[in-house]
């Protein structure tokens, strides 16, 4: 088996890891960051931008600039939860012909899967290249409550992004395995945990047993609940709506018309948000925020921690009632947690942290990076697969129990959920009148006992039934659900031994057809792409070559022979008709004779700028990067 | 150690006592010319793009768009902070991209023009 990676696919940011010799490590992304934002942009030119890039083009682009795609993974439009994002979203979410929630972007309908593979095609190749080698296995984690769709949904993601999905791991599972929860560190069997999640945008709640049962650790979601729509932007938002009100006040200014600098306020207050988790007052410093007759204004304010918290009181307060609901659920009182561990970024709140301690009135532990736990715990799960973690063993389970429909429109189950598989189960039913001929059997799947407020998997009929008074009848119901997760239904009339069946595959809402053409389509965009990605080097090093030079010339040209200065203008023209274009050899020949002829130049600038220093005079020269340019333009072109 | 006399110069600039802006912000000049120095010593660079140059989202970050008399859609209009990029050996780190106005596409050129020229935020 090849390394398989573990990736946390999150709602606002992502994260890959991988466990090397006796340690999970995170990979970094090609921005040299440990987590990367879940943004993807289509651009006017068939681009495709992920993460940080995609996010910083987001204004300019909020049409086709795709966040927060969790949400709609595997749903259904009429979701309740779709409906909500609709009118949210800057982006376009439609119905696709099966009734599911699609984004439409540039004209084309996209299905969820597709897009969120882009995200993990980036999060692949990090792990790529980190490893020089090619990568095709993953863990993927996703949030408990994600029903057979959205896991399925997000199985065909992989597939997208050309990675086969070992495993499915629930986040708070995921979590737990990074906190070292498993029996390695003494946790006792039976033990009760609460995963408190609460991150960019969601927060979630999950109450998971681990279990020892012979030598091997269960992990059991017992109950989960949340806030999908409540996150450190809302906290961000309340500071920013508190800097507005003061500066009001203060200077009579109203910054929330002015675009720029709510933009600037926005950068500032996640900034004091972050400080303030360690330090207990903060400086908020924005000078030219903005300007009016008098001159310039400055922003300067202190936020204190005691402040922020009363800012954001109720808003901590908003994830209480869904842990109350979660122990509920679990038919656990808040003694019967012996560990809450705490993932998301906004847990490094210290009244988060209290807030979370006072609930389950356990001291919760925070020593795992809050931002990369889950992705940290899907990398372990990996390497339980891969074989380099031995002493544990994580087994599939179902998610949600399955069952059937009966009179009265009650669920009746046949598999309860967290049920490890392979399993089968069988149930023996009859008919609901007298002579009744044929039985319809529902499949349904969820925790609700009225079948309508479940999901409905499928049904067939059994006919042939031999007339007898209500209740005689014997049907056997047999659920099987084979390693791979697909479930076979079959009904047998006990008396003639006839039978019908049923096979549900977890439906993403994805035929066979469009998953492998949107695999093909992955590939050559993979290509074009990193044709793409060559062009664009080219022309920036081009770019910030010919505008250093030209700069050069103005500044110093006159020092040069005028036959000099016109062979370099010339060469500069000619890089810069070849950086229009797509050629990338062109491009590299063009820099490369431009680079060859512009020694004489910089010789004179540097000459020219050893005296300088203390002429800095006249119109005090701008601080915008001059000597920088230079050192941009000696460098990267000489290699290529 | 490195850091201490731009400290202390900042601190002189501060207490001096004159009308003479112009003189004022020479010293200024010289403060931020050797703090950018120093900068340089460490492999940090600014990313200082000009007005006119294509949004790079590899080192820009687009703030908001405004309209323009003369520049095309997805260009830089001016700088509202620099960015700086670290460079290290052959690898190159951006530490913070440049906060940037971009130029927004004037109603006439909507539609119609997506064959012929690589479009405007290609420069990536």
């Amino acid at each position: 088996m090849g390394k398989v990676i573990g990736i946390d696919l999150g709602t606002t940011n992502s994260c890959v890891s991988y466990h090397e010799g006796d340690a999970p490590r995170v990979l970094e992304n090609a921005e040299g960051s440990r987590t990367t934002p879940s943004v993807i942009a289509y651009t006017d030119n068939d681009e495709i931008l992920v993460g940080a890039p995609a996010k910083r083009q987001g204004v300019t682009n909020p049409k086709n600039t795709l966040y927060a795609i969790k949400r709609l993974i595997g749903r259904r439009f009429s979701d309740e939860q779709v409906q909500k994002e609709i009118k949210l979203a800057p982006y376009e979410i439609v119905e696709s012909k099966k009734g599911d929630a699609w984004v439409k972007v540039r004209d084309k309908t996209m299905a969820p899967p597709e897009i969120s593979a882009e995200l993990l095609r980036k999060l692949k190749k990090s792990a790529e290249d980190y490893f020089g080698e090619p990568v095709s296995e993953a863990v993927i984690t996703v949030p408990a409550y994600f029903d057979d769709s959205q896991r399925q949904a997000t199985k065909d993601a992989g597939r997208i992004a050309g990675l086969e999905v070992k495993r499915i791991v629930n986040e708070p599972t995921a979590a737990a395995l990074a906190f070292g929860l498993d029996k390695k560190s003494g946790t006792k069997s039976g033990e009760k945990i609460a995963v408190y999640d609460l991150g960019g945008g969601t927060f979630d709640i999950s109450i998971i047993e681990i279990d020892n049962v012979e030598g091997e650790t269960l992990f059991e979601v017992l109950s989960t609940n949340g806030n999908t729509f409540l996150g450190g932007e809302d906290f961000d938002q309340r500071i920013i709506d508190h800097i507005i009100d003061e500066f009001k006040k203060d200077k009579g200014i109203d910054l929330s018309k002015d675009e720029l600098a709510l933009q600037r306020l926005k950068e500032a207050a996640e900034k004091a948000k972050i400080e303030l988790s360690s330090t207990t007052q903060t400086d908020i410093n924005l000078p030219y925020i903005t300007a009016d007759s008098s001159g310039p204004q400055h922003l300067a304010m202190n936020l204190t921690r005691a402040k922020l918290e009363g800012l954001v009181k109720d808003l901590v307060e908003q994830t209480v009632t869904p842990c109350g609901t979660a122990l509920k659920d679990a038919e656990l009182g808040a003694s019967d947690i012996s560990h809450v561990i705490l993932v998301g970024g906004m847990t490094r709140m210290p009244l988060v942290q209290e807030q979370a301690k006072k609930v389950f009135n356990t001291e919760p532990r925070k020593d795992i990076n809050p931002d990369e736990a889950v992705a940290v715990g899907a990398a372990i799960q990996a390497a339980v697969l891969q074989g380099d973690v031995t002493d544990m063993q994580l087994f599939d389970v179902t998610p949600l129990s399955l069952g059937i429909e009966t009179e009265g429109g009650i669920m009746t189950t046949l598999i309860e959920k967290n049920t490890t598989i392979p399993v089968a189960e069988s149930k023996t039913f009859s008919t609901a009148a007298d002579n009744q001929s044929a039985v319809t059997v529902h499949i349904l799947q969820g925790e609700r006992k009225r079948s309508a407020e479940n999901k409905s998997l499928g049904n067939f009929n059994l006919g042939g039934i031999q007339p007898a008074p209500r209740g005689i009848p014997q049907i056997e119901v047999k659920f099987d659900i084979d390693a791979n997760g697909i479930l076979h239904v079959t009904a047998v009339d006990k008396k003639t031994n006839k039978d019908a069946k049923i096979t549900i595959t977890a439906d993403s809402g994805l035929s066979e057809e469009e998953i492998e053409r949107m695999v093909k389509d992955a590939e050559e965009n993979a290509e074009d792409d990193k044709k793409f990605e060559e062009v664009s080097r080219a022309r920036n090093q081009a770019d910030s070559l010919s505008s250093g030079v030209r700069e050069q010339l103005r500044e110093v040209g006159t020092k040069l022979p005028a036959e000099k200065q016109k062979e370099i203008r010339e060469h500069c023209d000619k890089l810069e008709t070849a950086a229009k274009g797509n050629d990338v050899e062109a491009i590299k020949d063009a820099t490369e004779n431009l680079s060859k002829v512009i020694g004489p130049l910089y010789e004179a600038a540097s000459q020219q700028e050893q005296p300088a220093g203390a002429a800095g005079g006249g119109d005090a020269k701008k601080p915008d990067g001059d000597e920088v340019e230079v050192e941009v333009v000696d460098e990267p072109q000489d290699k290529k | 150690m490195d850091f201490l006399p731009i400290q202390e110069n900042l601190e002189r600039a501060y207490e001096t006592k004159t009308d003479n802006v112009n003189a004022f912000k020479d010293g200024i000049a010289l403060i931020m010319q050797d703090f950018k120095r120093l900068l340089g010593q460490y492999g940090i660079e600014q990313i200082n793009p000009k007005e006119g140059d294509s949004l790079d989202v590899n080192c820009h970050e687009a703030l908001v768009q405004e309209e323009h008399p003369s520049l095309e859609a997805n260009k830089v209009v001016r700088v509202v902070e620099v960015g700086y990029r670290h460079k290290l050996g052959g690898t190159e780190r951006i530490i913070r991209a440049a906060k940037v106005v971009v130029s927004k596409q004037s109603q006439q050129q909507d539609a119609g023009d997506k064959q012929d020229k690589p479009s405007p935020a290609s420069d990536n």
